[in-house]
């Protein structure tokens, strides 16, 4: 079997009212990856998750996503595999109790009640949520709208789950736990994509970056080489991380070979400089 | 406009039910072809919005209130019959959900905001349409919507002038009471309906391509093409 | 459109949907009854009314509505301050009839120029009147609280409504509360930027309304396609959602019919 569970070919859009929104992007994501999509706003991460779910249609190329064509009549069979997170948590909730809406898509599927309910009362303690169960959706703060959009994704076990923008706005502690949620399901084998301009958040978010910019691919690359490339993130208007900046110095001053990108490996870095200086002088 | 129960005699809530029910059927028939996967929940939503915008009062003289009734701008932007089905939902909603307008009231509420109040402006938009090919569309609209409202209330005011004894006045009370109440909201959701579909017109054309009654004006039609 | 009072309504309406579906989840007599035998019985009971022409009578009825509500956990505080406006509004367009009626003066007042009487049979008809108007929008207002969305909609299944207008139905629901969320904010952001509080209403403040109502119309447009390609992308298709089943027929229900018709025959017997 193909490993790439999604193929994007060529693909270009435009909204109605003219804005052209990508101009022909081509990537592949493989089986059991974490991969981030990097841009600015406005770059067009939005439009091209719409697109991989296949609600929105591309003007020119395709999308095969678990081998199916994106635009084909069978593509409703495959949505259950496949779950997305949206940006605004307003658009992702609709009804009337958080219990509801995350009960939304099992019921849709025709799950048996039991497991709808087993499967609900399980993700909402995984989320740690369960004191917002009767809760009017609209009626939460923004962070807990999140976790509420993320659990009626997760509800429905997909193996491939797409996010935009998973981490804007959270405060540091459910950030935290958001990203170790993420990669939880990472190590079970769940697919992971997400978009973001968060380059901070982008070691533990990702294992490979895709970079866009006003509508088109700039380059992709393991995690750690997108972030060193300061050129590349210049282009699409973004910079390095503090951490990396730091290293990348470092390193035009030949004091070092390669840039970590964590602060924890930086911080061995740091120390093994020390070490190799102190050796040195004495 | 909302008749309550125990307003309408029972003559007049037979023959009410009976009209009615006959313009569901034509009107379901004329869109059931039409409902599909996207304009099903487009249509939900119009309904859910001219809804919402149903439930904010304005303020008329004399420290009264009045709301929009919302058929001329749903008859003019869905068509006639969708614009029926969509007012009908309405009507049942906010009489079931909050008790505006009662049960037995409901032929005659629906016939009155449904389909006199949603039929006579998309009819008389679309006629003059016709004879002036567009040009001053907007005035039309403004007709059409008070010309809805006032013929609603009007009927409104036979309907309960009819049911005598149940109701204490005779034609010669409600008609003219209903009337002149209604023209006042008559102005008003001309001049909102006027604005709202100059507005639409304008900015968002493509949404009005739906419409039977808007969807051969030259914007309209270019927007379409453009989606396409 | 002053926006305290747009913002209040919008509110309240919301408020009150919310209140209603907690109100019909209670374990209490109506509740536990068939939706289409509720509607039956609404409909029997204010049809009847219609034809009941003494005052006595109808007042005797209007303890029915009371003893459901007692029946049902519904608090009478919820069933009479819901069934105030209505009756109050009928009493106040039938004030005339007291005068104008001709019969036997109860009351005399004379104001120099004016001499104004009211009439035995005068207070007799606007008492008709009111209380029969009562008696209906309380018989209504017990189905309303009594009766959640969930239930409404299988009770348009029992009477064969087709299952796409049902659908229209539960997306019009759903569509509600996503609209006046986005009025709200839009009024909210309008407020926000003006400084004058206008209450009179002209054709400037008309023509505001009808581009604020753009506004809001285009916005919430907008937003009804992203929340559908979210129910979309969660298994929403208008050709395979779940129908409503139809309810059945259960002996609690026909007992209720059966008890229902025997108060009210009793009552036409007395
Ligand atoms: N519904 C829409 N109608 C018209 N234009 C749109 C619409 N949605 C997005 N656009 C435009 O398409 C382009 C790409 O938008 P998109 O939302 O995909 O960007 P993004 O990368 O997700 O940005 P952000 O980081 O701000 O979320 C932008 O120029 C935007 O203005
Ligand atoms: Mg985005």
């Amino acid at each position: 079997m193909d490993d790439a569970i999604v193929k994007v070919k060529e693909v270009q859009f435009s909204y109605p009212g003219g804005v052209n929104a990508l101009r022909g992007v081509s990537f592949e994501i493989r089986r059991g990856e974490k991969v981030a999509l990097l841009g600015p706003n406005g770059s067009g991460k939005s439009t091209l998750i719409l697109l991989m779910a296949g609600l929105l249609t591309p003007k020119k190329g395709e999308i095969t996503v678990f081998d199916e064509k994106t635009t084909s009549k069978n593509f409703q069979k495959l949505r259950q595999r496949l779950g997305i997170v949206f940006q605004d948590p307003d658009d992702q909730l609709f009804t009337q109790s958080v219990i509801e809406d995350i009960e939304y898509g099992p019921r849709n599927l025709k799950i048996p009640e039991p497991e709808v309910k087993e499967r609900s009362a399980h993700i909402l303690s995984k989320i740690g949520i369960q004191h917002l169960e009767n809760r009017p959706p609209h009626r939460l703060s923004f962070g807990e709208k999140k976790k509420v959009s993320l659990a009626t994704a997760l509800v429905l076990k997909p193996e491939l789950l797409i996010l935009d923008e998973p981490t804007a706005n959270l405060d540091l502690v459910s950030r935290r736990s958001l990203i170790d949620t993420l990669n939880e399901l990472n190590c079970e084998g769940t697919t992971v994509v997400v978009s973001t301009h968060d380059v901070e958040a982008l070691p533990e978010l990702a294992d490979r970056v895709i970079v866009v910019s006003h509508g088109s691919l700039l380059g992709e690359g393991a995690t750690s080489d997108v972030l060193q490339d300061s050129k590349l993130l210049d282009v699409a208007g973004l910079e390095p991380t503090s951490i990396v900046k730091l290293f990348l110095k470092l390193k035009t001053m030949g004091l070092i070979q390669d840039v970590p990108i964590t602060v924890k490996d930086g911080e061995k870095k740091l120390l093994e400089l020390m070490k190799t200086k102190t050796e040195r002088t004495t | 406009m909302h008749i309550p129960d125990g307003f309408l005699s029972p003559q007049i809530i037979i023959i009410t039910f009976a009209i009615t029910i006959i313009f569901w059927i034509i009107a379901f028939k004329r869109v059931k072809g039409r409902l599909d996967e996207r304009q099903v929940p487009l249509m939900g939503l119009l309904t859910a919005l001219f809804f919402a915008a149903q439930m904010m009062n304005y303020p008329i003289v004399g420290g009264t209130t009045a709301h929009l009734l919302g058929g001329a701008a749903l008859g003019i932007i869905l068509g006639p019959f969708a614009g029926c089905i969509s007012m009908t939902i309405i009507l049942v909603l906010q009489a079931f959900l909050f008790g505006d307008g009662g049960l037995t009231a409901l032929g005659a509420n629906v016939l009155n905001m449904g389909i006199i109040g949603v039929f006579v402006p998309a009819f008389i938009v679309l006629a003059f349409n016709k004879i002036t090919k567009g040009k001053g569309l907007l005035v039309w609209v403004f007709i059409g919507a008070f010309a809805g409202d006032v013929l609603a209330a009007i009927a409104a005011g036979a309907e309960l002038g009819f049911s005598q004894p149940v109701f204490q006045y005779g034609l010669n009370v409600a008609v003219p009471a209903m009337a002149i109440n209604h023209s006042v909201i008559g102005v008003i959701e001309g001049v909102v309906t006027a604005v709202l579909v100059g507005v639409l017109l304008k900015l968002r054309p493509d949404v009005l391509s739906k419409s039977s009654v808007l969807k051969s004006l030259p914007a309209v039609k270019a927007a379409q093409e453009n989606t396409e | 459109m002053p926006l305290k009072t747009s913002l209040r309504d919008l509110v309240e309406g919301a408020e009150s949907l919310v209140y209603v579906e907690d109100l019909s989840n209670k374990k209490g007599l109506l509740q536990s009854i068939n939706p289409l035998v509720k509607l039956a019985i609404t409909l029997f009971m204010i049809s009847a009314s219609l034809f009941v022409p003494s005052l006595s009578y109808l007042a005797l009825m209007c303890v029915i509505p009371i003893v459901l509500s007692l029946a049902s956990k519904i608090p009478l505080r919820a069933l009479l301050t819901r069934t105030a406006l209505i009756p109050f509004f009928a009493a106040v367009i039938s004030l005339p009839i007291l005068f104008i009626t001709s019969g036997a003066p109860a009351l005399n007042a004379n104001f120099g120029l004016f001499n104004l009487t009211v009439t035995i049979e005068g207070i007799q008809r606007f008492l008709i009147f009111t209380v029969r108007v009562w008696f209906c929008v309380a018989s209504l207002t017990l189905l309303i609280l009594s009766m959640g969305f969930t239930a409404f909609l299988k009770m348009l299944a029992s009477i064969r409504v087709p299952s796409i207008v049902i659908q229209l139905f539960s997306l019009t629901y759903r569509y509600l509360f996503v609209s006046i969320h986005e009025i709200q904010k839009v009024l909210i952001a309008k407020e926000a930027r003006t400084y004058i509080n206008r209450h009179t209403i002209n054709l400037e403040s008309l023509r505001h309304s009808g581009a604020l109502l753009a506004t809001i119309f285009i916005r919430t447009y907008e937003r009804s396609e992203r929340v559908y390609m979210a129910m979309k992308s969660r298994g929403f298709d208008v050709n395979n959602t779940n129908k409503s089943s139809i309810p059945p027929l259960r002996k609690k229900d026909l007992l209720f019919v059966a008890s229902t018709t025997v108060i009210f025959g009793l009552l036409v017997v007395l």
